[in-house]
């Protein structure tokens, strides 16, 4: 194999988008362990690329798409670490504007 | 009371119904053998006493009112903890849930206690069910009960590790690529993983959607087709799930002098322990002599499973787990936006497998290494598929082993996670398929530990699965051995 195919740079980026903040610590060890995994995972580019039919297990069918009642505001607001006044408390994910 | 931890389910029932025994007393039997044997297990990680006390206790009085008992009357079941229990919590061996309260039961948890089935307790398990030896819970790790120094494997580890110490009779786990076989084969218990689709995932908290199936743990392959059969069968909350009725709950005698076998030949070479290879070939020898046609066959491309999943499996998770943003449920220290809470939520909720996971899952989806990574995978995964398609024409099941050695040390391989993930090379390549796969104790290796073998049928074919596992147990004569 040789070529690394994640750098410190890519690295960093993934974590980005998993929202994910890796220590640098975390970082020591898990930068040559998802290396060792990749090469691994790598081996799949000899497999020739035959027909793409859908995959997966070829089984799996779709409900009418149809409202159906859903949980209570009572039963699913407990369990949220932050709530109010019968809704899901997030913060301000707009810059600027009113307050 | 004649009831005792190593009683198979069919006979608590006969007990109960016979009024030997009453529900409560089962309940109170297996809740003390719990209270003993949990300190230095860590099988079970939520007690759910109260739950399968009022379970018993309305059994016992529908009893007494002359209604007929159902099927797993007055059984002690263990359910593996990303099965949502409501009331109870949910904690999928995460700290990212370890306050967690399900605010539903899942479909199989209903199943199992109108089945009569008494829940005694939440079950430990590798985080999020990533992980092959119980070690990445955030709870601790379960412990093998047959040597306590060594893993009982995993997902489903407080699973396996519960029925094995005879804390309960039965077990739910869950399997993604081997998380029911595997933990099956170090415990010496007989692990179903059924067909794609023949047991709801409704409650079943996300893994990996393609592959995560439901499946039962017992000590006998009678007791693992009661199981199924209480939680199979169609489920209008889960799309997945086949239009058919439940399994039934008696298992036909073996039609052996019709049985084709193929075994797998290349997965009893090099790098398999001697006392698996002996006990597959035994397995096999059995059914040949008993009249099956046994021949070696060869899966061309099962070379690739084990990538194509570490491909699949991370790229699905890191879709499915996304939705831990610390807003509707989850740890969460906050933060001042939506992005940095939600990154706060992640990055301290989740242990390092997760994270590594997460991390592959994104990479192999990210743009410019999709075509190399997860469109490589999806092939491999179609032509491993073929080629049992092709494999099934020609014999009925394929045997092989069902892990390359038998339990391995704790804290071994915590640390090198190509080598855990090995333990999975063979429980794989029927998952991806969506091939129903079960594995069986076969023998033990020197040191005492149990090892076990994996057979594999047609779609929907577990039926053919426990009556071949149950036809080899009875020869094979290993049930009478329990861990000390």
């Amino acid at each position: 194999m040789g070529e690394k195919v994640l750098c410190p740079e890519r690295f960093e980026t993934l974590s980005k988008l998993a929202k994910l903040t890796i220590s640098k610590k975390e970082r020591e060890r898990l930068l040559p362990q998802l290396e060792a995994i990749l090469e691994y995972v790598s081996s799949l580019k000899a497999i020739e690329a035959e027909a793409a039919e859908e995959s997966g297990a070829g089984i799996s069918a779709l409900r009418e798409d149809a409202a159906q009642p859903g949980l209570d505001k009572d039963v699913v607001l407990p369990a949220s670490p932050h709530s109010a006044s019968g809704f899901f408390r997030v913060p301000k994910f707009v810059k600027g504007g009113h307050q | 009371m004649s009831i005792s931890e190593w009683s198979t389910a069919s006979a608590i029932r006969g007990t109960v119904a016979k009024g030997e025994a009453s529900c409560v007393e089962s309940a109170r039997f297996f809740l003390d053998r719990v209270s003993k044997l949990n300190p230095s297990l860590n099988a079970i990680l939520t007690i759910t006493e109260e739950r399968a006390m009022a379970t018993a206790t309305t059994l016992d009085k529908s009893k007494a009112k002359g209604k007929a008992l159902p099927p797993l009357a007055g059984v002690p079941v263990v359910v593996k903890d990303n099965l949502c229990t409501k009331g109870q919590k949910t904690t999928c061996g995460s700290r990212m849930l370890a306050d967690w309260t399900a605010p539903y039961d899942a479909t199989v948890v209903e199943r199992l206690e109108a089945a009569g089935a008494l829940m005694v307790g939440k079950a430990n398990m590798d985080e999020f069910a990533m992980g092959s030896s119980g070690e990445t819970s955030a709870f601790g790790p379960a412990l093998n009960p047959w040597n306590r120094k060594m893993v009982p494997g995993g997902s489903s580890s407080g699973s396996a590790s519960a029925v094995s110490a005879g804390m309960a009779t039965l077990a739910l786990g869950s399997d993604t690529g081997g998380s029911v076989k595997q933990p099956a084969a170090f415990c010496g218990l007989v692990g179903l993983r059924p067909t794609y689709g023949r047991v709801s995932r409704y409650g079943l908290v996300a893994f990996a959607s393609s592959l995560d199936q439901v499946g039962p743990l017992a000590r006998n392959a009678d007791d693992c087709a009661l199981l199924f059969s209480a939680i199979s069968g169609e489920d209008p909350r889960d799309s997945t799930c086949l239009k058919l009725p439940p399994e039934s709950q008696r298992l036909e005698p073996l039609d052996v002098k019709k049985l084709r076998v193929g075994l797998l030949a290349e997965q009893i070479g090099k790098g398999v322990a001697p006392a698996v290879r002996e006990g597959v070939l035994k397995a096999a020898a059995i059914l040949e002599n008993g009249g099956a046609m046994v021949s070696e066959v060869s899966l061309p491309h099962a070379s690739y499973a084990l990538a194509a999943y570490y491909v699949i499996a991370p790229a699905e998770c890191s879709a499915n787990l996304a939705r831990y943003d610390g807003v509707r449920y989850g740890f969460s220290p906050g933060g001042p936006d939506s992005g940095e809470r939600a990154e706060a939520s992640r990055s301290a909720g989740f242990g390092e497998e997760v994270k590594r996971r997460i991390l592959a899952g994104t990479f192999v989806l990210s743009a410019g290494y999709r075509d190399a990574f997860y469109n490589k995978a999806l092939f491999a995964r179609q032509a491993i598929t073929r080629d049992f398609e092709n494999a099934f024409k020609e014999v009925d099941i394929l045997l092989g082993p069902a892990t390359p050695g038998p339990a391995f040390p704790i804290g071994e391989r915590s640390g090198d996670p190509m080598r855990m993930y090995l333990c999975d090379v063979f429980t794989i390549p029927p998952n991806l398929g969506g091939f129903p796969s079960l594995s069986f104790p076969c023998g033990f290796a020197s040191d005492g530990l149990p090892v076990g073998a994996q057979i594999s049928g047609r779609r929907l074919g577990e039926p053919l699965l426990l009556q071949t596992a149950k036809f080899i147990e009875e020869r094979l004569c290993l049930l009478e051995r329990h861990p000390s």
